[in-house]
């Protein structure tokens, strides 16, 4: 490998693609995004409550929750740069707008290194462009920046790193930026952490032993302080929250080795397979899966002598994914432009073995043509991509008006959008639904633990976007109780209800 | 031709500039200086306009036209701050700005003209009294900025194609800049990356170098900045198109609009009769295609062809042509509507047609015999212009001012009089200014606004039988108005016609039931009509329901259930009842079976 690209960037378009393609990815994440309120998916609520919080000079807490406790389950960069913007802006829910456009740019951003280091990879031009495109503009990333998810930012900082590692001589200077933007990665999402092993395993292996090290000291020492902040105040959350709102290590020890050892049956992998066509019987699913995996892996396999650094990065971040006991698909998700190239990668390889190799790249050919580009094609033509968020919305839209005109300003509301319900009212929030993991298995707390818990927090109301489900049981077992009353202010048929909440005396 | 270095050109032209104008400094506020800066909070400091940086450019009150210019609300807070708020000081800043444009505009020139017919272009640019509107008046500033932003950002892509490595992106920041600064100045910053693409195509001294990164990142800027001003400011666009517009389709929009094509026309090349106010019947709103529209069309398609045919003989010409084309679209009403048929301040950079001509022009002819002609005739131009120029400024002087004349010289301009009816109003002479909007619809009867002014004012002095013409008139323009509506209502109701109100309010309820407003007048002629209590609450569920008091909403139809009475289908309850009945589904299903039991209503069941 030499610093220059592999494949030199001759014509003009080659020269200029990258831009080109950070443009489109621009102007389609922009038009990708929804109107849904912010916290739909939960995880965006708290980031952004997180920002509030940092931007309102109340520290990293999450304030919505009575006594404001320590925020240690998420990484703090996304909300640190999103309260930058709140302070720019500290009109709630308009300054959305601009946290939408910095999704959007840190996504195109996304695009333009990744289509600047896949040169590196030697593919086909027209191979290259096809699986870029599609990639960076494929409908769970639409999704996912169309939602205040860290994910875009992270595939930022994760590509960054990556491409600044991936040449053959890498100077202290690059070696530092490139440690600077693995440990950015795991201030944003603690996987990142995979940059920071995987860049200095690449360059020690290749003898570059002051590069790695100085890869290695920048990116710990920018996630240590993280890493102490969560060991200090871990303690400090009420053991009831931990599934939410603990630490990462204690998550993992709610599931235990056997939760962390499930994930050895690679459901990780699950996202992508659901890219293929659908409704398939298994006899010939399997197959096609299997192909899938076989095609990647070879491209990986191509890779590696390539841009090492990619895939050293890549197998440790999939390893944890495999092992991590909750594994939301989004994680998976943002690797979908670099998995793209391996398959085709792969495939290319593939297609050389001769008339099996070639049968093979055609069955998943068809498969991805009837599967993703379906898919992907009904998605951006009636916006499929962004119809979750909406429908996740509607609820709470009538959840948090009538909250916000129905209920004194200091109430405290159990909701099963704490975030969501906090934002938009200004009312001190708690979860509705507590859990634990068994293994790999959500197990709910029960109402007795649920009541006491809300009777602690000083709940007034219970507010949930559906009367029905997960809130049944609960509700259920608070009626049969003789001591304390929950009075329907409004319920909604099919969607949501806010409840006058009473403790027993 | 005189010798001049460029430096001179530039100066004489920045100080014809300020010379032209320096009459301006003893204006006060005039139009829409009022709302937009001296009334207007956001302008009353530099603190107050950061803080409204995210905030459309209209204050809170008549948020409407989706424009979103925090650039141009920001040089007002400066100028406020240090100022105190003096009008002179606004003024100052203006002239000091066109100076800055007609700078940029000798810079621009200097590409293809020598200095001294550079100097030339500049000088009609500076005096052209066309101009005067923008300058004079302090709400023209959004043009003045735009202009030197693209300006600015002309002159550096220039420079950018002709660096190579890290100076390179030196100035390809500085073209960001300036068009950052165009696109939050005023809207009409986006046909900045056409702008710099013409100068490219155009620039003499074409540099081989690629510049596809600069147009990738302002392509970029510019779909970041539509992004934003949409969120911030789209939600008020329809609201904004000019009332000439009002029920037109597209084919009879554009048959008024190219006859206007031709007064634009005028107005470059010979801008001595102006107009503050461009509005029917100043400009006739045709609904079909006549002679002139045919005219326009072949008048603008010849100017085009022009552009194009002199692109290689006479390349700054075509550029100024073809700049006047592109600036000029936005507000041409071909594309969408706009707030404006035709307003003098729009065609700002419109101007750079007629001062380029007339810059090539004296550079041409230094080298023919006809040198002291053709000088003779751009000093005469030029001296025209000034004085025209020169003499309008005082038009701007006050509020009345402009109005004052405007009805003078155009007494059938409708809209001028629909200002001057809030000149009278605002001083509470409520009799002129219900004469002045009788005017105004006698004048355009086609503008509902006219016709609800007038109902308001009529329903104010108690003159019902006016009101309730006025407000009829109104309600067949546009019956689902919910202020129409309401002033319907309210005359109706005077009259002591509550059926007829019910009706018309029933119109207008099933035609937008999802409006709040409008039911809202619906519910006060039901309550006037003498309806069922329970009735009136299903109207009131709506209401709290569509304006998210769920609480409300529920509790109202908790109440409804209580009144029910035996025979629910008697009177108009059923209809009411059909109308309430996803807000019943949805809060208080049981209540469906009610009013569905026996002596209850035939309701269509939920399909799923």
């Amino acid at each position: 490998m030499t610093n220059a690209p592999r494949t030199p960037a001759t014509t003009s378009f080659e020269r200029h693609w990258p831009q080109a393609l950070a443009l489109f990815v621009l102007a389609v994440a922009l038009w990708a995004q929804s109107s849904a309120l912010v916290g739909v998916f939960y995880d965006d609520g708290i980031y952004v409550t997180l920002a509030k919080a940092l931007a309102e000079g109340e520290g990293y807490r999450s304030i919505h929750l009575p006594g404001a406790p320590p925020a240690v389950h998420y990484p703090p960069l996304y909300s640190a740069v999103l309260a930058t913007l709140w302070k720019l802006w500290p009109s709630f829910p308009q300054n959305v707008a601009l946290f939408k456009l910095f999704d959007a740019a840190v996504l195109a951003g996304a695009a333009w290194v990744i289509a600047t280091h896949a040169r590196h990879l030697r593919l086909p031009a027209v191979a290259r462009y096809v699986t870029l495109v599609m990639g960076m503009t494929a409908f769970p990333l639409l999704t996912l920046v169309g939602v205040r998810f860290s994910e875009p930012l992270f595939l930022l900082l994760l590509a960054g790193a990556v491409a600044t590692a991936d040449v053959d001589r890498v100077t202290t200077k690059r070696a530092l930026a490139a440690g600077l933007l693995a440990g950015l990665a795991t201030l944003t999402r603690s996987i990142g952490v995979a940059a920071i092993v995987g860049i200095p395993a690449v360059l020690w292996f290749r003898r570059q032993r002051r590069a790695a090290l100085v890869a290695l000291v920048i990116g710990v020492a920018l996630a240590a302080p993280w890493a102490v902040w969560t060991t200090v105040h871990g303690e400090s959350i009420d053991p009831r929250l931990m599934a939410n709102y603990g630490t990462y290590g204690q998550y993992a020890r709610l599931a235990g080795l056997g939760g962390l050892l499930a994930g050895l049956d690679l459901r990780a992998l699950g996202p992508f397979s659901r890219l293929l066509i659908r409704g398939l019987p298994w006899a010939l699913w399997i197959p096609i899966a299997a192909i899938l995996v076989l095609v990647v892996l070879t491209g990986a396999w191509t890779a590696l002598r390539r841009t090492p650094v990619l895939i050293a990065v890549l197998v440790p971040y999939v390893g944890i994914v495999t092992l991590w006991p909750f594994t939301p698909d989004r994680f998976m998700w943002i690797l979908l432009p670099w998995v793209g190239l391996l398959g085709v990668l792969g495939a290319l390889r593939l297609w050389e073995w001769g008339r099996a190799g070639k049968v093979a790249v055609v069955l998943l050919s068809a498969a991805v043509l009837f599967g993703f580009v379906r898919l992907q094609a009904l998605s951006v033509i009636e916006r499929r991509f962004a119809v979750t968020a909406q429908r996740s919305s509607r609820p709470f839209e009538l959840l948090t008006r009538g909250i916000a005109t129905g209920t004194p300003e200091d109430a405290v509301i159990a909701s099963d959008g704490e975030a969501t319900v906090f934002l938009y009212t200004g009312r001190r929030t708690v979860p509705l639904f507590l859990f634990r993991l068994r293994g790999r298995a959500i197990e709910n707390l029960g109402a007795d633990t649920t009541l006491a818990y809300l009777c602690e927090s000083g709940v007034t109301h219970v507010a949930t976007s559906w009367v029905g489900g997960d809130a049944v049981p609960l509700f259920e077992a608070f009626e049969a109780r003789s001591d304390s009353t929950l009075d329907p202010l409004f319920v909604v048929t099919d969607g949501p209800g806010l409840f006058r909440f009473q403790c027993p005396s | 031709m005189p010798e001049l270095t460029r430096r001179q050109a530039v100066g004489i032209a920045a100080l014809v500039a300020v010379v032209a104008f320096a009459l301006a400094l003893r204006n006060g506020w005039a139009g829409d200086d009022l709302v937009a800066v001296r009334d207007n909070l956001a302008a009353h400091s530099f603190g107050a306009a950061l803080r409204a940086w995210f905030e459309p450019y209209w204050p809170e009150q008549i948020r409407y036209a989706g424009l979103y210019r925090p650039f141009t609300i920001l040089t007002y807070g400066l100028d406020w701050t240090l100022s105190g708020g003096h009008a002179w000081w606004f003024h100052l800043t203006n002239v000091l700005l066109h100076a800055g444009a007609t700078a940029l505009v000798v810079l621009v020139a200097l590409a293809w003209l020598a200095p001294f017919g550079a100097a030339a272009a500049g000088v009609v640019f500076a005096v052209h009294p066309v101009h005067v509107e923008a300058v004079a008046n302090v709400v023209g500033r959004a043009e003045l900025l735009v202009a030197i932003g693209i300006g600015a950002a002309v002159l550096a892509a220039r420079r950018y194609r002709r660096r190579s490595g890290n100076r390179r992106a030196g100035w390809l920041l500085a073209v960001l800049g300036g068009v950052g600064l165009a696109l939050l100045s005023k809207e009409h910053g986006v046909i900045a990356i056409a702008l710099i693409a013409l100068d490219h195509h155009f620039d003499p001294n074409r540099s081989t170098r690629d510049s596809t990164p600069l147009y990738l990142a302002v392509a970029g800027l510019t779909i970041a900045w539509l992004f934003l001003w949409r969120n911030i400011a789209g939600a008020y666009v329809g609201s904004g198109a000019h009332a000439a517009f009002f029920g037109l389709s597209t084919s009879e929009r554009v048959a008024t609009m190219l006859p206007v094509f031709l007064e634009v026309l005028r107005l470059l090349a010979w801008p001595f009769r102006l107009t503050s106010d461009y509005a029917p019947q100043v400009i006739p709103v045709r609904a079909t295609i006549g002679a002139l529209t045919v005219l326009g069309l072949a008048a603008t398609g010849a100017l085009l062809a022009l552009g194009v045919l002199l692109r290689h003989r006479v390349p700054v010409v075509a550029f100024g042509i073809l700049v006047a084309a592109v600036s000029y679209l936005p507000t041409s009403n071909l594309v969408f509507e706009s707030g404006v048929m035709l307003a003098e301040r729009n065609l700002y950079l419109a101007v750079l047609a007629p001062a380029l001509v007339v810059g090539w022009a004296v550079s041409w002819a230094s080298r023919t015999p006809y040198r002291r002609l053709v000088h003779l005739a751009a000093v005469g131009f030029v001296v025209a212009c000034g004085y025209r120029a020169v003499e309008r400024i005082p038009f701007w002087t006050d509020w009345i001012t402009p109005l004052a004349v405007e009805q003078t010289a155009h007494p059938e301009n409708a809209h001028t009089r629909l200002l001057l009816s809030d000149y009278f109003a605002d001083r509470a002479d409520s009799a002129r200014a219900l004469a002045e909007v009788l005017v105004a619809g006698a004048l355009f009867p086609a503008d509902p606004n006219g016709a609800l002014l007038a109902a308001q004012h009529a329903t104010a002095q108690g003159r019902h039988r006016l009101a309730l013409r006025e407000a009829r008139r109104a309600f067949g323009l546009h019956p689902v108005d919910p202020r129409v509506v309401d002033a319907l209502v309210t005359a109706e109701l005077q009259a002591g016609l509550p059926d007829s109100a019910v009706r018309n309010a029933t119109v207008a309820a099933d035609r937008v039931p999802n409006d709040p407003r409008v039911l809202a007048g619906y519910g006060r002629a039901m309550e006037a009509a003498g309806a069922a209590q329970w009735q009136l609450d299903l109207v009131r569920a709506r209401i709290a329901w569509l304006t998210g008091a769920v609480l409300e909403a529920s509790r109202l139809l908790g109440s409804v259930a209580t009144q029910l009475p035996d025979d629910v289908s008697a009177g108009a309850g059923c209809a009411e009842v059909r109308r309430t009945i996803g807000v019943i589904r949805a809060l208080r299903p049981e209540l469906e079976r009610e009013v569905t039991g026996p002596g209850g209503c035939a309701i269509e069941p939920i399909t799923r």
